[in-house]
């Protein structure tokens, strides 16, 4: 008996944490010269900061529908383009350090000096979708970019 | 008084206000649609706004008709000073006419949207992608400010990702209210150029004293006016535009109540997923 209620408290434990956005099972290294906000929620579930005003956000959402990161990356981008207000400046496939594959769609909004810029990289797992955002005013975010990458790069989702 | 004028607080609007002369008509103009035509009607601008010499003669009456409201306050200098700046302007405005028209562009909409926030959303990156910025949101209504010369523009980008069902366009002529402010303005600087010519040459405290209570009531009235031209200038530059959004009824309610027109065209499919709407640059900058 007292191991069968062990037992079901672990699992409620455990179902508890998987559907707390904080119990997320990823990992990113914020990146150098950002700061992490201790809470992100409730539209994301990691957010980084830069003093200079760019961001870094990563938001977890369960993959129910077993969808592929084709999927997600075809409908992240169509969602974006639809009000004209982003414009593709590049979609490529992104390999992180543990070599999981990604894929990194970047905007950008506005004009060049004044404008902004965007980037998604959306990586897919049996249980999860990660979309990693990143963006700022493009002055900014051209010095942040180098740092944004690595993070990328350092992106662990299980 | 000089015709090339230069408006306090309003660089954006004097190059912009010519690209928008032909834009809504001048006065207030109000359209109601059922489809959608374009932004704001291409109408033709009043001819008074590209005929120069009426546009001199405009400030000639303006700068006249401040010359008795002067002269009502009873102060010689100040009547003077008009009586020479009206002079010394006739020659100047003829030649140099004003060109510049100084509109407030004010718009409401009423639109469709699949998803209420999502659509505020957009509205707020469509204006600061242009430079503009947001004014007041609520739930269900956002305003924001563009500058005047992307004004169409603005509006043109919320119609690509809403269905209008109502607009309203106003455009208010604030440019002989500016040029009063601006004649006023002038007078009351040659008013106060000849109170420090006074005061420095008073022979006693209490003239001295009457001089600078004097001086310190025009230097207030230049301060007044000086706010509202940059006021005016301010309205100008950045039009003002109001949505008000709503849900878009869904296809599967219009089938259930068996009111799905028969040539309506094929809705854009609308995946269920709350996180798209989400996404955004102003969102992941301004998240709380």
């Amino acid at each position: 008996m007292k191991s069968l209620v062990r037992t079901t408290f672990a699992a409620l434990a455990l179902a508890l944490c998987a559907a707390a956005p904080a119990c997320t099972p990823f990992h990113l290294r914020t990146p150098d010269g950002f700061a992490r906000i201790s809470d992100p929620r409730p539209s994301y579930d990691y957010r980084a900061l830069s003093a200079y005003g760019v961001a870094v956000g990563v938001r977890a959402i369960p993959n129910r529908e077993n969808a592929s990161i084709a999927f997600w990356s075809e409908a992240v981008d169509r969602r974006l383009q639809r009000g004209g207000a982003y414009r593709p400046a590049g979609a490529s496939d992104v390999r992180t350090e543990r070599g999981q594959v990604g894929k990194s769609l970047r905007y950008s909004m506005g004009d060049p000096q004044n404008g902004g810029t965007y980037w998604v990289t959306v990586f897919v797992t049996r249980d999860w979708v990660y979309l990693v955002e990143a963006g700022g005013a493009s002055a900014s975010f051209a010095r942040a970019q180098g740092e944004v990458e690595r993070a990328i790069r350092s992106f662990e989702g299980g | 008084m000089s015709a090339a004028r230069s408006y306090p607080g309003y660089s954006m609007a004097s190059s912009a206000a010519g690209s928008v002369a032909s834009e809504p008509s001048r006065g207030s103009e109000s359209t109601s649609v059922d489809s959608a035509p374009s932004a704001a009607p291409e109408a033709a601008a009043p001819t008074t706004r590209s005929e120069s010499v009426g546009g001199a003669a405009r400030l000639l009456s303006v700068a006249a008709r401040n010359v008795p409201a002067r002269a009502a306050h009873g102060n010689t200098v100040r009547t003077t000073a008009v009586a020479g700046n009206t002079t010394e302007g006739s020659s100047a405005a003829v030649q140099q006419a004003p060109a510049q028209v100084l509109l407030i562009y004010n718009a409401q909409l009423v639109a469709q949207v699949d998803h209420v926030p999502a659509g505020i959303d957009q509205v707020i990156e469509a204006a600061t992608t242009m430079g503009g910025f947001l004014a007041t949101r609520t739930d269900t209504s956002v305003t924001v400010r563009v500058p005047v010369g992307r004004f169409r523009e603005a509006l043109g980008r919320v119609e690509s990702f809403s269905t209008v069902l109502n607009r309203n366009v106003q455009a208010e002529d604030v440019t002989e209210q500016f040029h009063d402010l601006e004649v006023r303005l002038a007078n009351l600087r040659s008013v106060q150029t000849r109170l420090q010519q006074f005061l420095a040459r008073a022979t006693n405290v209490t003239e001295a004293l009457t001089v600078e209570r004097e001086l310190e009531r025009v230097g207030q009235q230049i301060d007044e006016i000086e706010g509202r031209m940059r006021f005016l200038g301010n309205r100008a530059a950045f039009s003002t535009i109001t949505v008000t959004l709503m849900a878009r009824p869904q296809a599967n309610t219009l089938v259930a109540r068996g009111l799905t027109p028969m040539h309506e065209p094929l809705p854009e499919t609308s995946l269920p997923f709350e996180v798209l709407e989400q996404l955004g640059l102003p969102r992941l900058l301004l998240s709380r």
